[in-house]
């Protein structure tokens, strides 16, 4: 029952986080200087008279502004994100197209960052316990990947692997003129999965080694030791589990940046996704599809969110210990 | 007097503060060092680097001198990344204060505001805002500096909410001292370490936020900045890679600096938790 309500309640959270962008971006299109249904008809849009006008009453731009909010509440419950004049579609279907190029790229390096950067974090923390060199290789190798602009990092990457090695593709999520083939996409998946990876990668062995680090110094360490305990199992078990926990939620708090960064490589790479679509809107200036993308995006992020709280509450039972979370 | 020193006893600490002040005084003294404005075509187009001692960085795709763009560049990241920094520590003192100080249903309220800038794409909300608002210094700062703030208010409340326990500031209070003089004079004082460690994060995130911005065409129009200019050589990748490659290097040189100068005045500040 317990875990019910706490569900239940982390639920109503997240959509109050959902309704405070739709808020946001509300304001953003009214405070906006200019006209708003110019602003969002898009730089195609703004000539054609009768498309302007019938934007300005779905918008209810006569209407006072709570008025406003609340048909642009009902619109955007309908699954209604407006019209992009400019590719002569809604811009819903634009972003339903898109989505699943950006959960690959997302998935996909939230998957290898994650993995990588922790199983890195704990090698680094047992490295410095035991004085050895590794330590240093690493946790230096993480700072100076945290320093990196993403977008340029895959510019290098590109240069590496593609124009000078010749060995991935730089461009795209497939091949043109081909028949689908796994290979292929996993190809084209690589570079820009690593160039989103690497910063967080370096995100992850950072916390990672200082949670091991912390845990190792913990009372609980020693009586498994005395119990004779296998080292290993010791802190592949035992230290990386209560380690973890920080890790989790921090990945939950961060998901809104690799959303970020993603928009980036998919801008380097041309990947067909969300971020991709956004940045030709903003040359575009079609407002209505940037601000799509946006929600879009955000509800992605604040779902991840409820989802990593949910595991951290799995992973530590103290915090559902009499519903506090 | 004890905490310089030991910040200056880390030789990467010591080496990012004096790079940075080094890049700060080349950034100021641009308009004398370079012989050209960063816009004007002085040169044939592409020059690779050492190769003319005029322009020994090389050129860019118009023959703008590349050497002087990274010089100018210099300006726009330091000073957003100051005035960010400074914007952040308004509002995150301000919020965080009256979160910490006060507690009970504004903090419950200025906490979730918080949350929800922390926990939504950041990068994509200032692109929004920059978009809309028009790109310039100003709105690029602000933009930043409304995605930026929770991290310093946090802070800030988390200072204020141990420090309001401790004995001295009760002490304050017995003795009848105004919540705005416990905050300014007792509090603050207190929390004013870990506030410099958090302002460096801030200041590095708003460099590579603002050149991240820039790479996307969203720059002062004025302002010559490094994300500018791997913008505008991007399509050149394969003919000249060293036209994006420098301003990247500027970008992770200058991160890094304040990266070890945050990093070393937390070891200054608290010699005993050295991770």
């Amino acid at each position: 029952m317990n875990g019910v309500l706490y569900l239940g309640g982390r639920l109503l959270k997240a959509l109050l986080m959902v309704v405070a962008v739709l808020v946001l971006i509300f304001l953003l299109i009214r405070l906006a200087p200019g006209d708003p249904a110019l602003l969002l008809a898009g730089e195609a849009g703004v000539d054609d008279v009768q498309f302007i006008e019938q934007l300005r009453q779905t918008m209810g731009l006569d209407k006072p502004l709570l008025q406003q909010l609340l048909m642009y509440l009902g619109n955007i419950a309908h699954l209604d994100l407006g019209y992009s004049y400019r590719n002569q579609t809604s811009v819903w279907s634009l972003i339903a197209e898109r989505l699943p190029a950006t959960l690959a790229l997302m998935g996909s390096a939230f998957v290898l960052s994650s993995v990588l950067g922790v199983t890195l974090g704990v090698l680094a923390a047992r490295a410095r316990q035991k004085r050895h060199w590794l330590d240093g290789v690493i946790s230096h190798g993480a700072l100076l990947l945290y320093a990196m602009p993403p977008f340029w990092l895959a510019m290098l990457l590109i240069l590496v692997f593609s124009v000078i090695l010749d060995w991935l593709p730089a461009f795209g999520m497939e091949s043109v003129g081909k028949d689908f083939s796994l290979l292929d996409r996993v190809q084209h998946l690589l570079l820009p999965c690593v160039s989103l990876s690497v910063m967080f990668l370096a995100l992850y062995i950072h916390l990672t080694r200082a949670a091991v680090l912390e845990a190792l110094g913990q009372e609980y360490v020693r009586t498994a030791h005395a119990k004779g305990l296998h080292p290993r199992r010791i802190l592949w078990v035992h230290v990386l589990r209560n380690a973890l926990l920080p890790v989790v939620t921090f990945a939950g708090l961060q998901i809104g940046q690799l959303a970020s960064v993603a928009l980036l490589v998919e801008v380097v790479y041309s990947w067909p996704g969300i971020g991709r679509l956004m940045y030709d809107s903003l040359a575009q200036r079609d407002y209505g599809v940037l601000m799509g993308g946006f929600l879009v995006i955000s509800i992605l992020v604040v779902g991840f969110n409820v989802l990593t709280d949910v595991i951290c509450r799995f992973l530590d039972p103290r915090i559902g210990a009499g519903g506090q979370g | 007097m004890r905490v310089l020193k030991r910040f200056v006893r880390q030789p990467s600490a010591l080496i990012g503060a004096l790079f940075l002040l080094l890049l700060a005084a080349l950034a100021l003294a641009a308009p004398w060092l370079t012989g050209s404005s960063p816009w004007v075509m002085s040169t044939q187009p592409m020059l690779a680097p050492f190769h003319d001692p005029a322009h020994w960085l090389g050129s860019d795709l118009l023959g703008r001198d590349l050497g002087s763009g990274l010089l100018y560049g210099a300006r726009v990241s330091l000073a957003v990344g100051v005035l960010t920094s400074l914007a952040t520590l308004l509002v995150g003192l301000l919020v965080g204060a009256l979160a910490g100080y006060f507690g009970g249903w504004l903090d419950g309220v200025l906490m979730r505001i918080a949350e929800f800038f922390q926990i939504i794409p950041q990068l994509v909300l200032a692109v929004i805002l920059v978009a809309v608002l028009e790109p310039s210094l100003g709105t690029i700062v602000l933009a930043i500096a409304l995605v930026a703030w929770p991290a310093v208010a946090r802070l800030v409340r988390s200072e204020f909410l141990t420090l309001r326990q401790r004995e001295f500031v009760q002490a304050a209070r017995v003795l009848g001292q105004s919540p705005w003089g416990i905050i300014s004079q007792q509090i603050l004082p207190n929390a004013l370490a870990p506030l410099l460690v958090v302002m460096t994060f801030v200041m590095a995130t708003a460099i590579l936020t603002e050149s991240a911005l820039a790479f996307l065409g969203l720059s002062d129009p004025e302002a010559m900045s490094w994300g500018y200019m791997i913008n505008a050589s991007r399509g050149l990748l394969r003919d000249a890679w060293w036209m994006s490659f420098l301003p990247g290097l500027a970008i992770v040189l200058c991160v890094l600096a304040v990266n070890r100068v945050g990093e070393g005045l937390r070891v200054a500040f608290e010699p005993g938790r050295s991770l």
